[in-house]
């Protein structure tokens, strides 16, 4: 079921009611029923692969717990190949294939790539990674193993995030799930402000701009210079509105139902390097890969060269957990390379600053790092987006020939849908620059009814009016 | 909680109350659109020679070059159940028509024609409960029904039509503010012609990008399943009921590009051909245009549709087939078409 859909605006404000007409013992199967309805509104079937890691990861934690020695590491790891070997059934199978089958090809030993005709579940390496950082928890020993198969069943398939995240971690979302909720006024209504902004992102500006850069992606050939560019630009603005709304929509989701998922974005496109821009954009998963992969590699607390080659296998595997293609590795090594450049070139640039004497704090400084990062995030969206590394190569190519200064989208975008495009960045960029400094949820409660009301009016008939109503999938429901 | 829900009510009132307001707004601003147009033009016609058909007859004729004789009918995106209830109408109308020009395409029966959930473009011309039911069905009809109905009356139900109703009020906009009156994507004229309003060419784009845009068209048009029974069952029904009123079909094949007929090539056509030679007994004559313009460039603004100057010389190509099928009364040559026929969009 996607949020942007009539069936949603139906189910969602149905299960809120229902959940709080409901005693406190009936809430919680109610969430389990509801969530699983929410999954099997995309393919029925596969509601069972998620029973199956439930069943693995619940026993998993008991049993770990449970064990010493090293049969505790011997449950994690048969959880964790559980959970891996999921993903490499559904996501990465066909991707090993056709690459052995194309290698052994280059060899001269003709081989047929074996292939599975197999959908991949919406959502798979979300709910494998909050379920595999159950267990690694409970491993710690920073857990203890839920004994209640209905409160991890609902930590595995809560609906508002199980698609795409936040990618919660145990320690926040199992005690919500074990203490009685009462319904309070100010958090629904809060809760309804973050859906709303979140529609806003999803319909009115990720979706507006998908039909430019959905045109510049889908057919690189066809595209040039100027219309290239704004592609591009379009894209960035598109992927962090498409998914920042999804994760508003589920955040005030659950929050009307009075639970409290992670952030997951901070103003990214603020962001004055690339490691702030990591600490920014899709917080659940980036602190995800840094306590369960970068830190039990190693970390920054080994020899220089082994702290790089941390640095790029994370966003190396990071690339590759968003899609079994080689556009993803790329711009996650893209994303690796910046990181490990910006390490190396720390020194120079220090040295460069103080001759100048300038401390790097400036206003000025930091608006052009912040310019620059932006930029070094967008070109690699551009492997992250397109279809092929040759497609990416395509629009590389096609970006620099400027034959003509004018934009050659098609039908159904016009001059004045453009103008919409680029006031929906404006918008955008303009409320993400008042964030932390003034918040708006206050000022308004403050306000007379009738201009609170007046204010909700105008989001919501502008949402329909302005945005695009095609329910178009979040781009992450893929990974 | 109780204080919540009575102001989630006062608000939902206040938001039905915007919502009507917005409706009647659009309701205005729309009166007048294209399907108004071509209703208006056949009120006041008396054609022996109906066209109907999708896009590719409503754009690759040119309802002026064919003549008083004749009336296009076509509208864009309409399915075999649209063109039944449409005939019936038309022919109730106007019961002199005595031929019909029909598309025989191979997009015709596919399942992107199947999806017509939505029955407020029909119901413009035929509102019949019996008659939508009858042509219709399905097991979702009633409800179907009465969401059209209430999109009938209250047009912004509907999803798509709150794009329709931005464009109208940016038009608006622009009209009464900056003096300009912005051009439609489709453009009808006094005659009932549909046009593009841009002067797109195929042949403008790379090579590589017309094959990806008639592989994309292909299989927008011709994926599985490519024959859907109910849109089968309509066209029976249509070839059925001008059978019944003694109107002559006459098929004509519309002209394609020929990287969209290579794109087509990989699909099943066999099954759509077999539908149509299953019923060949029922058509007198069949034209067919497919290769026509291979080798003219600039005479497709898309795919599989004409520019306006190979409409235009499409029509005229038409014609002459057409009154070598049918010849023309000596009575009627002399009529002007240029006169009373013709009424403003």
């Amino acid at each position: 079921m996607l949020f942007n859909s009539l069936h949603f605006l139906i189910f969602f404000p149905v299960v809120a009611a229902l959940f709080f007409a409901a005693p406190d013992r009936y809430r919680l199967p109610l969430l389990f029923l509801a969530s699983c309805y929410f999954y099997m509104a995309f393919i029925p079937a596969y509601i069972l692969i998620l029973f199956v890691l439930i069943a693995v990861d619940y026993t998993a934690g008991i049993l770990i717990e449970r064990a010493t020695g090293k049969a505790r590491k011997r449950y994690l790891v048969l959880s964790l190949i559980a959970n891996i070997g999921m993903l490499g059934v559904f996501k990465y199978f066909n991707f090993f294939s056709t690459n052995v089958a194309a290698v052994n090809q280059w060899l001269g030993i003709p081989v047929h790539p074996i292939l599975l005709h197999l959908a991949l579940p919406i959502g798979l390496s979300f709910h494998t990674f909050q379920s595999m950082s159950y267990t690694i928890e409970v491993y710690r020993g920073n857990q203890k193993a839920e004994r209640n198969l209905l409160v991890y069943s609902v930590y595995v398939l809560f609906f508002p995030q199980m698609v795409a995240g936040p990618i919660e971690r145990p320690y926040n979302l199992l005690p919500q799930l074990r203490r009685p909720v009462r319904f309070e006024t100010n958090r629904v209504t809060e809760g309804l402000r973050i859906m709303l902004w979140g529609f806003i992102e999803k319909v009115v500006v990720a979706d507006r701009l998908a039909l430019y850069a959905n045109q510049v992606f889908n057919d690189p050939a066809r595209h040039h210079g100027l219309t290239v560019l704004l592609g591009i630009y379009f894209f960035s603005f598109q992927i962090y509105c498409d998914f920042s709304g999804y994760s508003h929509i589920a955040i005030g989701a659950a929050k009307i139902l009075g639970f409290n998922l992670m952030t997951n974005f901070k103003r990214p496109y603020f962001a004055d390097s690339i490691a702030d821009f990591w600490k920014r954009w899709h917080i659940s998963l980036s602190t995800w890969f840094r306590d369960y992969l970068y830190i039990p590699l190693g970390g920054n607390r080994v020899p220089v060269w082994h702290w790089y080659l941390n640095l790029f296998l994370v966003f190396l595997i990071s690339g590759f957990w968003h899609g079994a293609n080689w556009t993803f590795l790329v711009w996650g090594a893209l994303h690796g390379a910046y990181l490990i450049a910006a390490i190396v070139l720390a020194p120079l640039r220090s040295n460069v600053l103080s001759r100048l004497r300038l401390r790097g704090t400036e206003w000025g400084i930091r608006a052009l790092d912040t310019v620059v990062t932006f930029h070094l995030v967008t070109f690699a969206w551009i492997f992250f987006r397109a279809r092929s590394i040759a497609d990416a190569g395509l629009i590389c190519r096609n970006l620099f020939q400027w034959t003509t200064g004018r934009v050659s989208f098609e039908y159904p975008l016009g001059p004045s849908d453009l103008t919409l495009a680029f006031l929906c960045i404006a918008f955008l960029l303009f409320v993400d620059s008042l964030h932390g400094r003034f918040s708006f949820a206050q000022a308004l409660s403050v306000r007379p009814r009738w201009l609170r009301w007046s204010f909700y009016y105008a989001t919501v008939f502008g949402i329909l009016f302005f945005g695009v109503l095609t329910q178009s999938k979040f781009i992450y429901f893929q990974f | 909680m109780n204080r919540f829900l009575s102001s989630l009510f006062m608000f939902g009132i206040g938001f039905a109350l915007l919502f009507l307001l917005c409706s009647g707004h659009f309701a205005v601003l729309s009166r007048n659109d294209n399907l108004d147009v071509q209703l208006q033009l056949f009120s006041r016609v008396r054609p022996e020679i109906l066209v109907l058909g999708d896009s590719h007859a409503a754009m690759d004729v040119d309802a002026r070059t064919l003549g008083p004789r004749y009336f296009s009918f076509a509208y864009p995106q309409e399915n075999w159940r649209e063109i039944l209830l449409k005939a019936r109408y038309a022919f109730d109308a106007k019961p002199e028509i005595r031929e019909v020009v029909i598309p025989l395409d191979v997009h015709m029966f596919g399942a992107y024609r199947n999806e017509d959930e939505d029955l407020t473009h029909t119901m413009r011309f035929d509102r019949s409960y019996e008659h939508l039911a009858e042509t219709f069905g399905g097991r979702w009809f009633r409800a179907h029904y009465v969401r059209s109905l209430s999109s009938l009356y209250l047009p912004l139900t509907l999803a798509p039509n709150w794009t329709n109703y931005r464009v109208l009020v940016l038009d608006d906009l622009s009209k009464n503010i900056l003096g300009k009156t912005p051009r439609k994507r489709i453009e009808i004229d006094a005659y009932g012609s549909m046009s593009y309003s841009d002067t797109n060419e195929f042949d403008s784009l790379p090579a590589s990008s017309r094959r990806e845009a008639a592989r994309a068209r292909a299989q927008e048009q011709l994926h599985d399943p490519i024959v859907c029974a109910p849109l089968v069952r309509a066209f029976d029904s249509f070839l059925d009921l001008c059978a019944s009123r003694r109107i002559q079909v006459i098929g004509v094949r519309y002209p394609l590009t020929p990287e969209f007929r290579e794109a087509a090539a990989s699909y099943d056509l066999e099954r759509v051909e077999q539908v149509y030679r299953d019923r060949s007994g029922h058509f007198e004559h069949v034209l067919d245009y497919r290769t026509l313009f291979d080798g003219k460039p600039g005479s497709f603004r898309d795919e599989d549709h004409l520019t306006k100057h190979a409409a235009l010389e499409f029509t005229n190509r038409l014609r002459r087939d057409l009154e070598q099928i049918v010849p023309e009364p000596s009575e009627l040559r002399s009529a002007s078409w240029e006169r009373g026929t013709a009424v403003a969009p």
